[in-house]
């Protein structure tokens, strides 16, 4: 088994920035955004 | 009037079958041709395997919303194709049998003029001894699985709240399998269920993968940018794993499994053994086993179906090295090699190659991942050929419509927790699917449409696709302003 300790880990300000609500809406805006984009792309190909 | 036969009504099937009742006249005839009456939203299948859902909840009887629709519906299943006719009737035509309990065995020729074959993967637990839910291990591919894999979770469980440990072990069963995104997101999902039951002390849990490298996915991984970097996606797996406390054995074929033990070898070609208590390993995937016939009564099966049971479209199948692999390899219209009424939809189509490097062990075994079509691709595909097909029909003289893996986009929201406030997800976007050098020369994407990252919002978007998806294949109205 390959061991975890070389592994990049989250500080604690990026756990938490995962979990806080104001900071996840604007990532859902962004994240939305990012796959309107691509199913447009996807859209004008076909 | 023309008949359109679709066989199977899974995203690309579904998805086909919508659009061509609503681009056809209404005198011509969608019919659809599938094995099971439902139409099953396999990304949810994930939280049924952990008992966070019911298979009611991913799972949408078809019978009543084709009626409602207009589209014709046969419970069966496809036995082989007379792409030139028989003997028996002279148009092109599929043979099905019907899986209703009241008219089992009984046989059908049905005809068309146009043919779908969105058929979706045979699951292929045969290929390694003991695999499979009716063998020593568990499986989330359908919803019944997913039910099972809930209730052997469950019990164990139960058994840690009582003090016992136990081992899980989540990953592929085969070294040749794909949909390693389905077993990324089924362990990352049971580790958060675990910490949920306050029993994550007593379990530990391992990923075994037949992938080169954490977060190959079976499309040669991906970058992205992230804090200044460009990061491969090895790195950000392996740091969700690291921190969730998730061990990890790659590069590995799984050769059998008995009751509580999983032997696998290694690329390197060393051969373990490792105990469980749990295990869901993926199965590889062919095709469904359709035969196919000329007018003669000769079988054709080996010019329209590559030897992994999947249908030859028009990609560029001629074997060539890795470094000679290119995007324009990829198909664009899913139009048969050998007959220009036939198309292959979604799973159904023979890749060109894989899209992660391949690696062999000393002795030839194949242990790579193969490449993945997950719900975006094989929607969009199931729409192109829906459209080519309508446009042929009505007469409208156009090129095909094209989509192609290696010009389509996609996105991956994979849970790692269910839960409004706690839970997280990785959400990926790649684009496009198989990576083009010739237009993206460093990575072979677009990095400004390939992200990664991990949030409580990936898990909220999971779960709005739940809900939307769940409505589109209800085929509700404004179904058609839900992208694909």
């Amino acid at each position: 088994m390959k061991s975890s300790a070389y592994a990049t880990k989250p500080t604690r300000v990026t756990r938490w920035l995962r979990v806080f609500i104001p900071w996840q809406v604007i990532r859902f805006i962004v994240l939305n955004w990012k796959i309107i984009q691509i199913t447009r792309r996807n859209e004008h190909l076909s | 009037m023309a008949r359109v036969v679709v066989l199977g009504a899974g995203v690309s099937g579904h998805t086909a079958a919508a659009f061509l009742r609503r681009w056809l006249r209404a005198e011509d005839e969608v019919v659809v041709v599938s094995p099971k009456p439902d139409y099953n939203w396999l990304p949810s299948n994930i939280w049924v395997g952990l008992g966070r859902m019911q298979p009611n909840d991913v799972l949408i009887p078809l019978a009543q919303i084709y009626k409602r629709h207009g589209i014709i519906f046969k419970q069966a299943k496809a036995l082989s194709l007379y792409p030139e006719g028989s003997d028996k009737l002279d148009q092109p035509h599929v043979k099905i049998e019907s899986t209703l309990a009241e008219g089992a065995a009984a046989q059908e020729l049905l005809t068309y003029d146009y043919l779908i074959n969105a058929t979706g993967p045979k699951l292929n637990f045969a290929a390694t001894e003991g695999l499979g839910p009716s063998g020593n291990s568990l499986s989330v591919c359908t919803a019944d699985h997913a039910q099972e894999a809930a209730h052997t979770f469950l019990d164990h469980v139960a058994a840690m709240k009582r003090g016992a440990r136990r081992r899980f072990v989540v990953g592929t069963g085969h070294g040749t399998c794909t949909c390693e995104g389905a077993a990324f997101e089924y362990v990352v999902n049971l580790e958060f269920e675990l910490r949920r039951h306050k029993v994550r002390e007593q379990a530990e849990v391992v990923y075994l993968s037949n992938e080169y490298e954490l977060g190959d996915f079976g499309m040669g991984g991906a970058h992205i940018r992230r804090n200044g970097y460009i990061t491969p996606t090895n790195i950000f797996t392996e740091s969700l794993f690291a921190e969730r406390g998730i061990e990890w054995i790659i590069r590995s074929h799984v050769t059998k499994v008995e009751p509580s033990r999983i032997f696998y070898q290694t690329l390197s070609g060393e051969e373990y053994e490792l105990p469980f208590d749990m295990a869901m390993l993926l199965p590889p995937f062919s095709g469904v086993g359709l035969d196919a016939f000329d007018k003669m009564g000769t079988n054709i099966s080996s010019r329209l179906f590559a030897p992994s049971g999947f249908m030859r479209v028009d990609a560029a199948y001629s074997a060539k090295p890795y470094d000679q692999w290119k995007a324009s390899d990829w198909p664009r219209s899913y139009q048969s090699s050998e007959y220009s009424n036939i198309f292959a939809a979604g799973i159904a189509f023979a890749p060109p190659h894989a899209i992660s490097q391949p690696h062999y062990t000393a002795t030839g075994v194949p242990i790579f991942a193969a490449p993945p079509r997950t719900g975006m691709p094989s929607a969009m595909i199931g729409k192109a050929v829906a459209h080519t097909i309508a446009d042929r029909i009505r007469g409208v003289e156009r090129a095909p419509h094209m989509a192609s893996m290696s010009e389509l986009g996609a996105a991956c929201v994979a849970s790692a927790g269910a839960d409004l406030v706690h839970g997280s997800a990785a959400s990926m976007t790649v684009f496009p699917i198989v990576q083009d050098y010739d237009r993206y020369p460093e990575y072979g994407r677009d990095l400004n449409f390939t992200v990664g990252e991990i949030g409580l919002a990936g898990h909220w978007l999971k779960l709005l696709l739940h809900y939307l998806f769940m409505y589109k294949a209800r085929l509700l109205p404004g179904w058609t302003l839900i992208p694909e």
